[in-house]
């Protein structure tokens, strides 16, 4: 039984080991231009500080990486989620979308907010920092609305 | 004794992130042949149907087809159904063209096309509230671009007053009788005619 045991720990550190060697694949931190979101916007600074550690960590050209994020399986994950994130919506590019595609993004953001689907809870976890307070999303969320 | 704890524990620690991997690249591996799935998917059902109309490239009657269709599914508390109609929907409207159109309609007409297919691939992949929005400010949409390339039949812009905590919503439909999208299946006849949409 103890032999078992030990052969399992052995072969599961050694797959932990392993997939160090896995390269990690970051996004490169862009310069922010014209079409960035908060530079377009202009925000009180409270909203756009909000923005920054709130969103911009996924929706955005200028991500932050957390020091795990070298390490793997979590670098995995963050790859995932900031391929996704970046999909739905990147903040640094807001300015080059269509007036009508803006309108909906906003609109979609101010329902991820109020409806606490974002910040995700798995980002929220691990980085306290990031989360929004009740108070906070009402003034998000006022602020967003008043850009519509 | 406590060895056994430790080992134990570390076993777990172990098996954790060992499930970690497995689930994400899992997650990794469904997106991206969901995906291609999705495209060979609609590629034949693309040819089923030209198959059997013979109609060649998207037209506005598939839009309104499959918006429609979408409409319906709700009513039905059907999320399959929605997710179905919303795929061919975002790939008719990626690969429909209006030439006949000026230039600058042409390029308002593309960014209405543009959302209209973002709505469609966020219902094809949802939960049915999420649908529901999607559908909801898809509504807005359409009007806007029937107003710019005309509808091939008579339609009826209908409000629900009671949608999104009283806010009100609105969808299209081809029979002026009320038949409630916005809420699942529930509250069906909740809703009025608000503007007609001629063929033009």
């Amino acid at each position: 039984m103890k032999k078992v045991v030990g052969v399992i720990i052995t072969l599961l550190l050694i797959v932990l080991v392993g997939i160090q060697f896995i390269p990690t694949n970051q996004n490169p931190y862009l310069p922010t231009d014209s079409n960035d979101f908060i530079i377009l916007n202009n925000p009180p600074v409270k909203i756009g500080k909000m923005l920054k550690t709130s969103c911009y960590n996924c929706h955005s050209d200028q991500i932050n990486y957390p020091w795990y994020s070298k390490l793997q399986p979590a670098a995995w994950l963050l790859e995932k989620h900031i391929r996704e994130g970046k999909e739905e919506l990147n903040l640094s590019q807001y300015g080059s979308l269509s007036g009508r595609m803006e309108k909906m993004k906003l609109e979609s953001m101010i329902k991820q907010i109020e409806q606490k689907k974002m910040p995700i809870s798995s980002y929220t976890l691990i980085h306290q920092d990031a989360i929004l307070s009740d108070s906070d999303r009402k003034e998000l969320v006022a602020y967003l609305q008043n850009l519509q | 004794m406590k060895t056994q704890k430790t080992i134990l524990s570390l076993a777990l620690i172990a098996g954790l992130s060992f499930s970690l991997i497995a689930c994400g690249e899992k997650k990794q591996e469904d997106h991206t042949m969901g995906s291609e799935d999705h495209n060979a998917m609609s590629e034949s059902m693309d040819n089923m149907d030209k198959g059997m109309d013979m109609s060649g490239p998207a037209t506005k009657t598939d839009l309104i087809d499959e918006y429609l269709e979408i409409k319906t599914a709700l009513g039905n508390n059907s999320k399959e159904e929605a997710a179905k109609a919303a795929t061919k929907l975002a790939e008719y409207a990626k690969t429909i063209s209006f030439d006949q159109l000026t230039d600058e309609k042409k390029s308002e007409v593309s960014s209405i096309l543009e959302v209209i297919q973002e709505h469609s691939e966020h219902i094809a992949k949802s939960e049915m509230d999420h649908q529901i929005e999607h559908f909801e400010a898809m509504g807005k949409d359409f009007t806007d671009l029937l107003a710019i390339v005309g509808s091939d039949r008579k339609l009826y812009q209908q409000q629900c007053p009671m949608y999104n905590k009283n806010e009100g919503g609105i969808w299209l439909s081809d029979s002026e009788e009320i038949k409630n999208p916005l809420f699942a299946g529930k509250m069906k006849t909740c809703g009025a005619v608000k503007q007609v949409i001629e063929i033009g």
